[in-house]
């Protein structure tokens, strides 16, 4: 591993252990709910995360589209940082899921339920892991364009998720960022909110980073391999010269 | 420990699992790779 992620990793994991202290140890619990609200330090991330790697997916994909017969070099970045995006993106939105849901159900007494927040988020992410498995079992040369195609499409469901609070009545609550006037958590618990936020984008990055080097790899061996093959096949008679 | 507090815990344990297991994931296509 590079020099610039050791250092990363370091920062990163300070910024973590600063965040689990913050957040557990040092902001104040929530008066109506107590201890368990302490999950949106992790939860409000999770979705910051999330929505980061996606747009990124989306904008690798569009790159992609652009360039694929003009920079194959370009284009062949853009698709590797398309999957690392997409797989780090996956990751996030599950443990949004997986908190949300147990936050849930401390808090209405239930795991789950087919509100238009709830429902829209699983279809979000449902769609991500079909992209995922359409990279991994298609084949053929149009697997790269149709992926990003469906990224595009898929991404349409983010600004959905988004507003989903804002158009529709649901269980899960109004928006508590960027809602109406007086909404938004108490200033004495932002500290836990900015640390852990800093700390799981940083960890996102870091990992993100990682998958999309071991893919740029694998796909340039694979191009290298094919050149290869190419090189050492019989040529033709015709095409030789010959009669 | 009450049901608040136990949600909590396997809430920042499930993040942090979660996070380590996509790590391993990658740490292996990432051995792969290199072999290739």
């Amino acid at each position: 591993m590079k020099l610039w992620r050791w250092l990363w990793l370091l920062v990163t994991l300070g910024v973590l252990a600063e965040g689990f202290r913050v957040a557990l140890f040092v902001v104040p619990s929530d008066a109506q709910q107590g201890n368990v609200a302490r999950i949106i330090y992790y939860h409000v991330p999770s979705w910051a995360g999330m929505g980061l790697f996606f747009a990124i997916n989306l904008a690798c994909s569009l790159v992609y589209l652009t360039v694929r017969n003009r920079n194959h070099a370009l284009a062949m970045k853009a698709d590797s940082l398309a999957v690392a995006s997409a797989e780090m993106g996956v990751v996030f939105c599950f443990i949004g899921l997986v908190t949300g849901s147990l936050w849930g159900r401390a808090v209405w007494g239930i795991w789950w339920t087919w509100d238009a927040r709830l429902t829209s988020t699983l279809v979000l992410w449902l769609i991500y892991v079909a992209y995922l498995l359409l990279r991994r079992f298609a084949a053929g040369p149009q697997m790269r364009t149709l992926a990003a195609v469906m990224a595009i499409f898929g991404y349409l469901d983010v600004p959905l998720v988004y507003m989903s609070t804002r158009w529709w009545r649901t269980q899960h609550p109004a928006p508590v960022f960027g809602g109406a006037p007086g909404s938004g958590l108490d200033p004495s618990m932002m500290p836990a909110i900015w640390w852990n936020l800093a700390g799981w984008l940083m960890w996102g990055v870091f990992v993100a980073s990682l998958r999309y080097a071991s893919e740029f790899r694998a796909q340039k061996a694979e191009q290298d391999e094919a050149l290869k093959s190419l090189e050492f096949a019989p040529v033709p008679a015709q095409m030789a010269g010959g009669r | 420990m009450d049901m608040g507090q136990r949600h909590l815990v396997i809430a920042y344990t499930a993040t942090i699992l979660i996070h380590l297991l996509y790590l391993g994931y990658v740490a292996v296509k990432a051995r792969g790779a290199k072999k290739e």
